[in-house]
């Protein structure tokens, strides 16, 4: 990506993110990130020392174990209910893999 | 009078009493939802009637002496949070049809304390805003004056208290979602400190920065509804594991001698005068309470807004990653525009180039800000700031201004970055008669003192006690 987002750009994070948009929507979004980039950039400015450690996280201060014994969870009838397709108990997705000739 | 104006205590007094019955409040609560709702569309779903007057009937009916404060009381939840079989919508079109499979502990928490669940509240879809505009259901709008939002993400829920529809509401704060709203229509709201509430059964937005507050009339409803929601949780490892405060009997403890620290660079060159003049006013009377002003400084809260949306960004479009429409939902491309946006600008600030640039240094940056707020508390016991640089804005102008839109949250995303409390409250009013609130800002898991400052200064300044006149019937 070049300093000044272009469309390619767009369309580029567009297709990582899963998404398929028009070119009326990725011209839109170019105009919004153009102007909001900047601001969401300032922190690259930031002088900081290579020994400053990264916060990812702010949960305990020591890790949380739990026993393991098998709990019961959702069962498949639950778990298929929200699900647009379905086959024999199972999720319907796309076909991934193709027969070849 | 309305029974919807009473607090919590006073109300599980009269209902332990037998003077008022559950029955009554969740007619009430219906009464004022009828009235109202069409016009400022706090709810996305809404219990049958039916159902809720026998659910309250039978809570009526099993009441003894020794009931808790929220048996038999009546609330709302933003539509973020599952509650078994009720429609979760998470204000997206992705999931108009979606039902929850399970409840969040939350929700599990509060039912099990006798309260009862009347509706789902409207949101920014995904809680990606802070004025209930981007929301596939329709806009909220403020009940002080329906031209203006009623800020957000939780801008539903803060107007179903504001307009006496429920007893308390819950909200999620992951940059300022609870306190904008609260602010914007003169409620109190707390946003608790990372990890003390658990997330389980909340849609996430952001992991590291989503908080799961109460939303209510006054710091003594917070205190009661907090006491009953909070704690660790097995389901939710990154719920503390430390010991919960008695919140309740906390709230009369004395506050003279609190040092309140005013940091410099909450009151930017952005601030509405009317607003910083309101903030002032606040410290004053604290100092009339018997508390101490001492002026502080965080030197990189400017950068708040570039640390806060670098990160939420990286781990929303990593969270929306799950939304494919195979197990459960629509196709992505049913996503909202600005929920679309963030996407992409979190795919960008992850992506191969720009990580270390971008996310990576925004974490360490996350770092620098958690220690200049740990060196100010060595200062001060709690920071007093204002919520929002303006008042709640016409509908439709953050919309059409995605900058503004992101330098709004200035004040507020900073605590969820650094994973500290804030507690919101109603401090006064516009020449326009638009509500301003301030929040207190406190050391990780001090929501008792915070709540307990709170509650101090309602009990002597009431503009709490305020609500529309256009909506007092």
């Amino acid at each position: 990506m070049s300093s000044q987002m272009d469309l390619n750009d767009v369309e580029y994070l567009a297709q990582l993110s899963k998404l398929s948009l028009s070119q009326k929507q990725l011209k839109k979004i170019l105009v919004d990130l153009r102007a909001i980039i900047g601001h969401m950039s300032k922190v690259s400015k930031m002088k900081l020392s290579k020994k400053i450690p990264r916060t990812n996280r702010l949960g305990n201060e020591q890790n949380v174990w739990r026993e393991d014994v098998v709990e019961t969870s959702l069962n498949q009838e639950v778990a298929l209910k929200n699900a647009k397709r379905k086959y024999n108990g199972y999720f319907v997705v796309k076909q991934l893999v193709r027969k070849t000739k | 009078m309305m029974l919807m104006d009473l607090s919590i205590p006073e109300l599980s007094k009269l209902l332990v009493a037998r003077k008022i019955s559950s029955v009554d409040l969740v007619k009430e609560s219906y009464k004022r939802i009828t009235a109202w709702d069409g016009q400022l569309n706090s709810f996305i779903s809404l219990k049958d009637k039916k159902i809720a007057i026998r659910e309250a009937n039978i809570l009526d009916k099993n009441r003894t002496k020794n009931s808790g404060a929220l048996y038999g009381l009546v609330f709302s939840m933003k539509d973020a949070y599952l509650a078994l079989g009720t429609k979760t919508t998470c204000a997206s079109n992705m999931l108009k049809n979606f039902k929850s499979p399970y409840s969040s502990t939350v929700y599990q928490k509060l039912k099990s304390a006798g309260a009862i669940l009347i509706g789902k509240n409207n949101l920014d879809s995904w809680g990606h805003g802070g004025s209930t505009e981007n929301s596939d259901f329709g806009v909220s709008k403020n009940p002080w004056d329906q031209k203006r939002v009623a800020g957000g993400s939780s801008g539903g829920s803060a107007i179903a208290v504001a307009s006496r529809m429920v007893n308390f509401a819950i909200g999620e704060d992951t940059g300022g979602s609870i306190r904008n709203p609260s602010s914007m229509c003169n409620i109190s709201g707390l946003k608790v400190s990372y990890g003390r509430v658990s997330r389980w059964g909340t849609i996430a937005y952001a992991s590291s920065l989503d908080t799961v507050g109460p939303m209510a009339k006054s710091s003594e409803d917070l205190a009661y509804v907090l006491q009953e929601m909070a704690g660790a949780d097995k389901k939710d490892a990154s719920s503390a594991q430390k010991k919960l405060d008695d919140y309740i009997s906390n709230l009369k403890k004395r506050i003279k001698g609190k040092k309140i620290g005013l940091a410099k660079e909450f009151f930017s060159k952005n601030i509405d005068p009317e607003i910083e003049k309101i903030v002032r006013k606040v410290a004053e009377r604290l100092t009339r309470l018997g508390a101490e002003i001492v002026n502080v400084s965080i030197p990189h809260l400017n950068y708040g807004i570039s640390i806060y949306y670098l990160i939420a960004l990286s781990e929303t479009s990593s969270n929306m990653a799950r939304y494919d429409g195979v197990r459960y939902g629509n196709k992505r491309e049913s996503l909202s525009p600005e929920t679309i946006k963030r996407i992409i600008l979190g795919t960008y600030a992850l992506s191969a180039g720009y990580a270390d640039k971008l996310y990576k240094k925004a974490q360490k940056a996350r770092t620098v800000l958690i220690d200049e707020y740990r060196r100010v508390f060595k200062k001060c016991d709690v920071l007093l700031a204002p919520v929002t640089p303006s008042k709640p804005a016409k509908i439709g102008e953050l919309i059409n201004d995605p900058v503004k839109n992101f330098l709004e949250d200035l004040y507020t995303v900073t605590v969820n970055v650094a994973g500290l409390p804030s507690l919101a409250i109603p401090a006064g009013f516009t020449k326009d008669n638009l509500p301003i609130g301030v929040q207190l800002i406190g050391e990780r898991f001090h929501e008792a003192e915070l709540l307990n400052i709170g509650y101090k200064y309602q009990q002597n300044f009431r503009d709490y006690k305020k609500i529309p006149t256009t909506i007092k019937n």
